[in-house]
């Protein structure tokens, strides 16, 4: 299919091109563009014409498979495997049987982490936070979520996730690429190469990073989980930094006229497809694109970043945090202004959960990092008319054991990774609101009903948008991939 | 072994029926080609082919019957189809039989007899594969694209649970196998009569042998599972079907009951909503309206108007004119042809007005229709009263106010109508909302974030040591604020020293101070330690020397006055391991002295922690010292986080000139540490004499 829609592009382009040197630029460049569909030309400030790809805004789906509920995806990734059992799976019989071995019975040979596996006994503890039941549904939530407690009726939980990976890269990568070896295509890349974008001078995918302050020197993130794989480049992520520059190597240098630079574009731009004319390699193209994508975004990438003229009250939503560049509550403001301009995937990532021990203190820090912030992008997309077609994803790779890490005192315990179940909450977009969906046993170690597989969140994720997940897929060494690899089955029962 | 092998395949030969009834057909096709070359280019290898083929033919011929004949008797079939396909099957064997014998023979009347029995052969072996289609796949296999009735149902209420929900389940996925025709263990299902008679091992609704029914099993065990239906490769039942026939027969398996006659639980009734007809806006349109052509989009595409099908196959459309601040009504007249088709228009931080709405009135059918932040007032509202199918409105950020109130109660399906920062007046909501009590407004209650604390104040200076005096100002991010603060310690508050320009320190001060905004929670107290250094030191003697990876400066870092981060490898920070320090400061001048202050880490994910304590010596003359101090430090509480701090030891009043200072790390990380036992580390920045 898209080798195939490749050629018959390039085929199409070769056309307007004879075209072009037929008409001798007889026609203005508006009118041109008008008759030949997508921009593959436009006009430059001098009213010189250069040409542009369609790849920037066309997406390799002619037309969605159902109609869409959520026209884009902001996904609060928890990297580090937040603890459900002190957030939202309540399990009070942990707390009454405190320092008791956990049955084999219900371990059941769960393999373990090479962190735990030398323990001699794994004594269960129960969340040192206390829970309440909030909303219509009366979903339980953890007193370290005071804020998110409160949007209860608009966010939907689940508390039957489960994973195949049990250390964080091989997790974190199942959760963005649908497979835990690196190399393939991560979500945002398959909903660009899937859908394109709807703003020609934002990247359909941007991503977002923070440190928490429960763990601030944890887990490194690398910048292949938001990598294209083996898409297009033109797919990959683009990361915006908190700092001077968004974007790196997106200025100009000192002394270069903004004029000077449109002419080495240009100039470039006629280099390029001379040699493309030759080739006909399409990541050519995508090159020439990001050239062109780079440019706007000199000004549209400040433009978006700048949060200094966002209101006071709009900070007392997201908490003064917001005003600190680079923190969670920063970025969620900054993912509630990429969705008011059509950014496609937005994704943040917050550092910081993977606390194996002193848990109670560390959680507490983190909770505090992302509770008001998470609960005011629900409330200010709400406001705002985004979040009936804002799809809203927050949650980690893996769960916590409900069992102690390292010695267990009055105040003190740490938690290993545990795949066999965890949390995660989504909201908006077609999602049905003031649910609590799925159940683990009641030492909060198995799921007892309604599981759901990664697979399952993505192919649901998917269908959200509007997409068959067995049907978006991009051949590559002889066999068609696709995000939900050979699985996937939407979760009927979280649809609004 | 042999003897066993046998055995089984006695038994799979039936099983092998459906592989050799291709051979025999395939085989004498290609003999009658055979045959038709043969006549125009005879030849003796051709003969000789053609008999081979035809033996061939004969031989799987007789494979198949032999194989079909053991499967008939399983009895899963329908007795008059079977009796006819193994007469068909015999006839063509012995057809196959004549035609060999007349090859082989070439009597003088062949040529006549041999080409009219060679058709009648290929018409036997027609009919023959015809009716065991038939029978493997069902009579309407071939004709009919899908099996069974579609049933709209429109009232869940009036839909008959058996007829209308259940009987047509078992008919698109069940019936193909067990049917009249082809009855799979005995099981016809696409019949009251046929699921009240059951199969081959009894009823399939009643519990069976003590466990649920056999149905219900056959549904629920997992797909890999023999008995598991449909089989692997047929098409599934949904959850939701399996749902209901769960559902059916738990209930009591009523062949004549309405929904309301069984126990419906949430989710059934959930699942039963499900089955109606959609009539959903979304859907309506969708069956009404043409489609547009792909090239009429494209078009308005490249005018600059992002319009985009709905989804493949469907003809509504979605526009997105979102942030262009040129909309013009020349742009609004392209879209006239196909404005009836648009159910999504997106005219949100656009320069849309009063004096371009008029053209709203084409767009009929719109669903969703999204104005916020755009110019527009009442004006254009009440443009919108005739648009029935409106269910979401955007007006945030307008001019919308009280008067649209009369325009909105008119449309009678809206559910959303995201009315904040508009001036339409609570009470307008009350009254809309007492029309149409679905309709929500997208309103978060200011309440819930009432409790959030103004960020505390940033202290600004050069440095932590001072040694004549030092300028601290203190800010905040906010507009509006008004901070607080104490030099002695105690807890700043509203009623403390209010913060106007900024302030001269002369000796060692904990500054403490918040921030204050009208409306918002008083922020957390910020605190910092300035310290007045009296004493110059001349040079530092370090030993042992630090780790070779963190040797700072060299000795001199801790005299520096320079605080370390909390990063360690900074450069402002010496690193020991499992290993105490000693070090001797040589002051400028000889002078009394009082105290020591260490500074150091504490990074516990690191393996770094704070020194247990420390000892001090001081000589005059930098042979001789003697001891004036000794002190351990309070000992370090679990923690993750990332710490620096100050130790002191205070002494009296003492004359020195030289001071050696012993500081001891805990050398092993502690108990609480995921690796006790460890070898620690132990980080220090800096020493200041008093």
């Amino acid at each position: 299919m898209s080798e195939k829609k490749i050629l018959e592009d390039r085929s199409l382009l070769l056309n307007r091109r004879s075209f072009l040197g037929k008409t001798a630029l007889g026609i203005g460049g508006a009118a041109l563009a008008s008759t030949l569909g997508y921009q593959y030309f436009s006009k430059n400030e001098k009213g010189k014409l250069i040409t542009t790809t369609g790849y920037g805004t066309k997406g390799e789906l002619d037309s969605l498979h159902f109609p869409a509920k959520a026209k884009r995806v902001i996904y609060l990734f928890q990297s580090g495997g937040p603890s459900q059992l002190e957030l939202f799976d309540y399990k009070p019989l942990l707390n009454l049987r405190r320092g008791q071995d956990l049955p084999e019975s219900i371990r059941n040979g769960q393999r373990l982490t090479g962190m735990t596996s030398n323990q001699d006994n794994f004594p269960m503890v129960g969340s040192l936070y206390d829970f309440k039941r909030y909303g219509k549904s009366g979903a339980w939530i953890s007193d370290l979520l005071p804020y998110t407690a409160k949007m209860a009726d608009d966010i939907c939980i689940i508390n039957s996730m489960y994973t195949e990976a049990i250390n964080h890269d091989p997790a974190v990568t199942f959760f963005q690429t649908g497979s835990q070896q690196p190399g393939r295509p991560s979500m945002g890349s398959w909903l660009s190469y899937g859908l394109g974008s709807e703003n020609d001078n934002l990247p359909a995918f941007t991503v977002l990073l923070s440190r928490g302050t429960g763990r601030p020197n944890g887990q490194p993130l690398y910048t292949r989980l938001w990598g294209n794989g083996f898409l297009h480049s033109l797919h990959q992520g683009v990361q915006f930094r908190a700092a001077k520059d968004p974007v790196l190597y997106l200025n100009d240098p000192d002394g270069l006229s903004k004029n000077g630079k449109r002419e080495m574009l240009d100039h470039i731009a006629s280099l390029n497809d001379k040699q493309y004319q030759e080739f006909g390699d399409p990541e050519i193209q995508s090159r020439i694109a990001q050239y062109e994508m780079a440019y706007r975004m000199q000004t549209s990438v400040p433009e978006v970043m700048d949060i200094s003229k966002e209101p006071d009250y709009i900070y007392k939503m997201y908490g003064s945090d917001a005003r600190k560049p680079g923190t969670f509550a920063a970025n969620c403001l900054l993912a509630r202004r990429l969705a008011e301009q059509d950014v496609r995937f937005i994704q943040l990532y917050h550092m910081g959960w993977d606390q194996h021990f002193n848990l109670p203190s560390a959680i507490e820090k983190q909770a505090k990092d992302v509770d008001q912030a998470s609960a005011a992008l629900i409330a200010d997309l709400k406001q705002r008319g985004l979040l009936e077609d804002t799809l809203v994803i927050w949650g980690g790779e893996f769960g916590r054991t409900n069992y102690s890490q390292g010695l267990l005192t009055d105040t003190n315990y740490g938690r290993d990774h545990h795949p066999r179940c965890f949390s995660m909450w989504m909201a908006g977009g077609g999602i049905k609101p003031g649910m609590v969906h799925g159940e683990t046993d009641e030492f909060g170690y198995n799921i007892t009903k309604d599981p759901v597989h990664v697979h399952d969140f993505q192919a649901t994720m998917l269908h959200l948008l509007g997409i068959n997940h067995e049907k978006l897929t991009y051949k590559y060494q002889g066999r068609r991939f696709r995000l939900t690899d050979v699985e996937g089955e939407l979760i009927k029962d979280i649809l609004a | 072994m042999a003897y066993i092998n046998m055995l089984e395949i006695g038994i799979q030969i039936e099983k092998l029926h459906p592989i050799f009834v291709h051979l025999p057909i395939g085989t004498i096709v290609f003999a009658f080609l055979l045959e038709l070359y043969a006549l125009k280019k005879p030849s003796e290898s051709m003969d000789e082919i053609g008999k081979l083929a035809l033996s061939f033919s004969l031989v799987c011929a007789i494979l198949s019957f032999a194989s079909g004949w053991f499967l008939g008797k399983s009895g899963d079939y329908e007795p008059e189809m079977l009796s006819d396909h193994k007469w068909m099957a015999a006839f063509f064997v012995l057809a196959n039989f004549l035609l060999l014998i007349l090859r082989i023979g070439k009597i003088h009347w062949f040529k006549k007899v041999y080409l009219p029995l060679f058709g009648l052969t290929l018409l036997l072996v027609g009919v023959t594969g015809h009716l065991g289609g038939n029978m493997t796949h069902g009579t309407e296999f071939l004709f009919t694209p899908v099996q069974g009735n579609y049933i709209v149902i429109t009232d869940i209420e009036k839909a008959k649970v058996y007829a209308d929900i259940i009987q047509p389940i078992f008919d698109f996925k069940c019936s193909s196998c067990h049917n009249q025709n082809k009855k799979k263990g005995g099981l016809i299902i696409n019949s009251q009569k046929g699921i009240l008679n059951g199969g081959d091992s009894g009823n399939i609704l009643d519990s069976f042998e003590g466990g649920p029914p056999q149905l219900l099993t056959s549904l629920s065990l997992p797909i890999a599972h023999e008995d598991h239906m449909p089989p692997k490769g047929k098409i599934q039942l949904s959850s939701e079907e399996i749902t209901l026939i769960n559902w059916w027969v738990d209930q009591g398996s009523c062949f004549d009951c309405f929904p309301k006659d069984l126990k419906r639980s949430k989710k059934i009734a959930e699942v039963l909503i499900g089955l109606e007809q959609d009539t959903t806006a979304l859907a309506v349109l969708a069956g009404e309206m043409d489609f547009v052509s792909a090239d009429k989009i494209k078009e308005l595409q490249a005018r600059g108007i992002p319009t985009y099908p709905l989804a493949k196959d469907n003809p509504l459309l979605s526009v997105n004119l979102s942030y262009n601040k040129k909309i013009s009504s020349e742009q609004l007249n392209l879209l006239k042809g196909v404005a009836e088709n648009v159910v999504e228009l997106n005219l949100g931080y656009s320069n849309f007005s009063d004096t371009l709405s008029p053209y709203l009135k084409k767009f009929k059918n719109l669903v969703k229709l999204q104005l916020q932040q755009t110019p527009i007032t009442d004006e254009t509202i009440e443009k919108l009263k005739k648009h029935e199918w409106l269910e979401s409105l955007n007006a945030y950020g307008t001019d919308m106010s009280t008067s649209s109130l009369e325009t909105l109660k008119k449309l009678k399906r809206l559910k959303v109508l995201y009315v904040w920062n508009t001036q339409i007046s609570e009470i307008a909501l009350e009254q809309l909302a007492a029309v149409n009590p679905k309709l929500n407004f997208g309103i978060v209650a200011d309440s819930v974030f009432a409790a959030t604390t103004v960020e505390g104040p940033i202290f600004v200076a050069d440095n932590n040591f001072f040694q004549e005096q030092l300028k601290v100002k203190i800010e905040s991010y906010f507009e509006g604020v008004s901070i607080y603060y104490t030099l002695d310690g105690t807890k700043p508050d509203t009623t403390s020293l209010k913060y106007r320009e900024p302030l001269i320190l002369n000796e060692s001060t904990q500054l403490k101070a918040v921030a204050h905004k009208t409306g918002w929670a008083l922020s957390e107290i910020t605190k910092e330690d300035y310290t007045h250094v009296k004493f110059k030191i001349a040079e530092v003697v370090l030993s042992p020397e630090p780790h070779e990876k963190y040797p700072g400066k060299g000795a001199v870092t801790l005299a520096d006055l320079k605080r370390g981060s909390t990063n360690f490898v900074d450069g402002n920070w010496l690193g020991y391991e499992a290993t105490h320090m000693e070090t001797v400061l040589e002051l400028k001048e000889q002078s009394e002295i009082s105290s020591i202050s260490v500074g150091a880490l504490s990074a516990p994910s690191s393996w770094i922690f704070f020194p247990v304590g420390a000892k001090v010596w001081t000589s005059l003359n930098g042979v001789h010292y003697k001891k004036i101090a000794e002190s351990s430090f309070p000992k370090e509480k679990p923690s993750t986080e990332v710490n620096t701090d100050f130790f002191s030891i205070n002494f009296p009043k003492t004359a020195a000139k030289f001071i050696k200072v012993r500081v001891n790390s805990p050398l092993t990380n502690p108990a609480w540490h995921p690796n006790p036992g460890g070898s620690s580390w132990m980080f220090i920045d800096e020493i200041i004499v008093n």
